[in-house]
């Protein structure tokens, strides 16, 4: 989940005198000279919808009917970069969106062309009907759900290895693994869901991030310890905004299992508890049913009630970061470090979402601790010792 | 000035103009700047043009229809000092016509302003 980018790019886009380029391509072909208005894009961890972006061009010659004429062509594939011109090596540029063509609308000498992301396909297709429904056994893991939705119905590579155009395999294999390991099962029963809506659950239920970066989707539960890979200072931070929100407390989480659609019943419910925040905020339940994915034991349900009892059992801070360009290599799920001295906070958070405003050259990233584990130090000589390394 | 600057489409469409002293060059840059927290400054230079701004007197009747024809159609154009290897590729840039005005006595002489930019 970061950009695949040489340490000339990343010296060149945290100067503080920078010439970067733009590039807006349709089909492959650069139509960046027409651009009077750079997009704003928008990324969040578990938004498993499509991302739109307007591009606003200047047709004054034309140069955009094309589309008008040929309409097929709203299935070509643009792009959105962000780069620098290397002195002897050329452009190195960064995807920052890729879509196709949503709505095209000319008025007064402009064209407007919004596009929507790769989410759009997995939107405007269904799993099963209601007559025939597609069924998952209870063998069945959350990957094996998603995977089915994203090729099987949702029509995007089924390629099991990096070489996949659509999916970042390797975030796919890594978040496998971690369910895998955590032993959650997971059923179905689906009758008509568009992919999208499936994803989203499982999203849910998983408590993953599901997003589009590097124009892949990927997959990954926030779990391991990563390491920070940058800092935000006052050196590169135009602005904060802190806030804490009440509602984000879930103290007891009730998840339902076992799932028996010719009766409509449950077999299984289970709970996850915090007493220490049930004592310090008042009891705070929530419950988490579905009937057309559920969990099939109550091993996989209690994993996810301890998972979202962890993860809101106390109220958190939700940090907004302003920065210049500089900040826009994060991507959701890196770790950074906030250093803000007006708050008094020195410490790892985790990007949740971001917005890169490529008409002003701003970033704005939601950072929150909600989903941060703080990397493992170890801090004696044996893992048995008293003494403290200096 | 008594040195010509050709205003061109092609070899074969142009006129040759003879600007006033007021002949001025210049350029503007599209940039955007940010000042973070500690007062460090970070600017993002997309790209920059060139401006050309003059006056013109005594111009033909001639001249003034082919360079008003020009603004009139944001033709493509060229333009040069006579004799210099420097070309230009530039717009007229005013918001009205560029030559109109009357040049007292003379009914067939009129004067102006150019304005030119880089596309």
């Amino acid at each position: 989940m970061a950009y695949n980018v040489t340490s000339w790019f990343v010296e060149q886009i945290e100067a503080k005198n920078a010439k970067p380029k733009r590039v807006f391509t349709i089909g492959g072909s650069d139509y960046s000279g027409f651009v009077n208005k750079w997009p704003t894009i928008r990324r969040k961890w578990d938004e498993v919808r499509p991302q739109s972006i307007t591009m606003e061009l200047a047709n004054e010659g034309q140069s955009f009917d094309f589309i008008r004429a040929d309409k097929t062509k709203l299935r070509s594939s643009c792009a959105v970069q962000l780069g620098f011109t290397h002195p002897t090596s050329g452009d190195e540029l960064i995807t920052l969106y890729s879509g196709t063509m949503d709505k095209v609308r000319y008025a007064n000498g402009a064209c407007s062309i919004t596009l929507l992301d790769k989410f759009k396909q997995l939107s405007e297709r269904i799993m099963g009907t209601r007559d025939t429904p597609v069924a998952f056994t209870d063998s069945s893991t959350p990957p094996d759900i998603a995977w089915a939705a994203v090729t099987s119905y949702g029509g995007y590579s089924a390629v099991a290895s990096d070489s996949n155009p659509d999916i970042d395999y390797a975030s796919f294999l890594e978040w496998s693994s971690v369910l895998s390991a955590d032993a959650v099962f997971m059923n179905g029963l689906i009758d008509g869901s568009k992919c999208t809506e499936v994803l989203k659950k499982i999203s849910r239920f998983t408590q993953s991030a599901i997003a589009i970066e590097n124009d892949r989707i990927f997959f990954k539960r926030f779990s391991l310890a990563d390491s920070n890979s940058g800092a935000f200072t006052n050196d590169n931070v135009i602005d904060v905004t802190l806030s804490i929100d009440d509602e984000d407390i879930v103290n007891k989480q009730y998840v339902s299992a076992g799932y028996v659609p010719s009766s409509n019943a449950w077999a299984i419910q289970v709970f996850d508890v915090v007493s220490s925040s049930v004592e310090s905020y008042g009891l705070r339940e929530q419950v988490e049913k579905d009937e057309s994915v559920w969990f099939v034991n109550s091993n996989s349900a209690l994993n996810l009630a301890q998972r979202l009892t962890s993860t809101a059992g106390e109220p958190f801070d939700r940090v907004n970061v302003i920065t210049p360009l500089a900040g826009a290599l994060r991507q959701v799920g890196e770790t950074m470090t906030l250093v803000d001295s007006t708050h008094s906070i020195d410490d790892g958070f985790r990007v949740m979402a971001y917005t890169i405003d490529m008409d002003r050259s701003v970033f704005k990233a939601e950072i929150d601790r909600s989903q941060y584990a703080q990397p493992f130090t170890l801090d004696v000589s044996y893992l048995d010792g008293s003494d403290v390394l200096a | 000035m008594t040195t010509p600057y050709r205003l061109f489409v092609d070899s074969n469409n142009g006129v040759d103009l003879y600007p006033e002293w007021d002949y001025e060059e210049g350029g503007q840059k599209i940039e955007d700047r940010h000042r973070t927290r500690s007062g460090a400054e970070y600017v993002y230079t997309w790209a920059e043009y060139d401006l050309i701004k003059f006056s013109v007197t005594y111009v033909s009747s001639s001249t003034k229809a082919v360079v008003n024809s020009w603004w009139s159609s944001n033709t493509d154009l060229l333009f040069m000092r006579q004799g210099d290897a420097d070309v230009t590729s530039c717009r007229l840039l005013n918001k009205s016509k560029p030559i109109g005005k009357l040049v007292k006595p003379y009914a067939d002489q009129f004067s102006g302003r150019i304005e030119l930019g880089t596309y």
